[in-house]
């Protein structure tokens, strides 16, 4: 069929009547055979790059024999062949293209695809990490505040036995270390408030351990010597100080009769922690020197331990020194004797 | 014998006004399909070049006032080149078609692989994460 077509164009254009054309145009034809080539007319689109050689080739001729409007028809045909051609070749080009790019997106939507697989495996497992770690931090959590609660009951176990007195550094020290853990608590760092509320407790367990003793003895000899008449009591970290007053006439050095009841209830109080040291203290009178004062001191301070020892309290437990009219401590009382009962033991001294 | 010749002149011009009227028929015919076709690429592509759409619409015009001058053989050529260049916007609308694909799977792929660094980088956030939380 197409044969005849092409005989029938040929033989009508043959009969047709004679113009001018010029020879640029003819050769516009060729150039769109020589792109249709270049762009794979030959390849994908053979026939109608058959075709188009063919109408070029008449062209030519028409134009030889000086048949313009003829060669004019046949040029406009293989233009449009070639062009054709062109446009097959051009398509064909974009389908191998468009194979590629499928490949492409095949092979980047499996990668994708593998990334998702993993993607969801990774989350998962996330988030079961995530709610071990909070079940964990719940757990951690709950033991800094119970370790917290724990280390402020042993300080306050350590204050009521009066750490501060017998083993200030320990307390000082739990202390100090407690509010490191309450910080780290409020931080988020569970671990290390707990690590450092244990060390808190350790702490505070040592200073009542170390003060607890001292400070049951301190009680107890507390409790006694304020059952003596006239006495002030004191009492300084591990020492009780006893202040006796008018055991001698101002200037005196001898013990007046009514001191006695006093001087006896001390011997039996000291009778009764036989370990303890004993420090006796004379002071003076404003009526006197300071180097009779001394004197002075020393004789009432001696006398009052000679009278204890007489009750039967070992004079190796005394120390006996003179203050002269010293202002101690905020007691400025004329010839009083101050006992100072140590309370540590006299084989540790 | 006046008679026999008369007789097949006439059986000769009868056939041959026979056939020309059968040309006439299919080059109208023709003529309305290439419309109906040129139509449609007017209708519904905006890739095609104008120009080579008028120069087909041109063409079948000539044809068709070639027609009706009663040059059947002129006729024919003209409806030809129009024809061949209607197969040429054919190719041309196959052409974009095609093309338009490419693109649009260019930008499919484009997407495509903005989406899979996506998740390679969300994916490499999850395991640090993960690898952090092991560590403690």
């Amino acid at each position: 069929m197409r044969i005849f077509i092409l005989f029938i164009v040929t033989l009508t254009l043959a009969s047709a009547p004679k113009a001018a054309t010029p020879i640029k145009d003819i050769m516009s034809a060729y150039d769109l055979l020589e792109d249709a080539k270049r762009e794979g007319g030959e390849t994908y689109a053979p026939d109608v790059m058959k075709e188009a050689r063919f109408f070029y080739e008449q062209a030519e001729r028409e134009l030889k024999n000086g048949n313009d409007e003829r060669a004019e028809e046949f040029r406009l045909i293989s233009e449009i062949r070639s062009k054709t051609a062109i446009s097959i070749s051009r398509k064909k080009t974009y389908e191998n293209e468009l194979q590629v790019i499928k490949s492409q997106i095949d092979e980047t939507n499996a990668i994708k695809k593998n990334y998702e697989v993993e993607l969801r495996k990774n989350v998962t497992r996330l988030e079961e990490i995530k709610e071990k770690l909070a079940i964990s931090q719940d757990r951690m959590l709950s033991s800094a505040l119970d370790t917290l609660e724990k280390a402020s009951e042993r300080i306050n176990a350590a204050e009521d036995v009066s750490a501060e007195d017998f083993n200030p550094q320990a307390l000082d020290e739990a202390r100090q270390t407690y509010s490191m853990a309450e910080e780290n608590l409020t931080l988020g760092e569970y671990q290390k408030s707990i690590e450092l509320g244990e060390k808190a407790i350790a702490l505070a367990e040592m200073a009542y351990e170390q003060s607890k003793t001292k400070f049951e003895l301190r009680s107890g000899i507390l409790d006694k010597v304020s059952r003596i008449y006239g006495a002030k009591i004191q009492h300084v970290k591990d020492v009780v100080k006893v202040n006796l007053h008018g055991v001698f006439a101002p200037s005196g050095t001898t013990i007046l009769f009514d001191a006695f009841p006093s001087l006896d209830a001390l011997a039996g109080v000291l009778a009764g922690y036989s370990n303890l040291p004993v420090t006796i203290e004379g002071y003076g009178t404003e009526q006197k020197s300071e180097e009779e004062n001394i004197k002075l001191g020393e004789t009432q301070a001696e006398t009052v331990k000679n009278y204890l020892v007489s009750k039967g309290i070992s004079p190796q437990r005394f120390k006996v020194m003179s203050v002269g009219l010293g202002v101690k401590e905020g007691v400025n009382e004329d010839s009083r004797i101050e006992v100072i009962i140590h309370l540590f033991e006299l084989s540790n001294t | 014998m006046r008679t026999i010749i008369v007789t097949v002149l006439f059986l000769l011009l009868s056939f041959s006004y026979s056939l020309s009227k059968e040309d006439d028929e299919e080059t109208l015919s023709k003529i309305k399909a290439l419309e109906i076709e040129l139509s449609s690429f007017e209708s519904k592509s905006t890739e095609i070049p104008t120009e080579e759409v008028n120069k087909a619409s041109k063409w079948i015009e000539e044809a068709k006032k070639s027609f009706n001058s009663g040059r059947p053989g002129f006729t024919q050529i003209i409806l030809e080149k129009a024809s061949y260049q209607v197969d040429y916007l054919n190719a041309l609308i196959e052409e974009s078609r095609v093309k338009k694909g490419v693109e649009e799977k260019k930008e499919f792929l484009k997407k495509t692989r903005s989406q899979t660094e996506e998740l390679k980088a969300i994916n490499a956030e999850v395991e640090a994460e993960i690898n952090e939380f092991e560590d403690k």
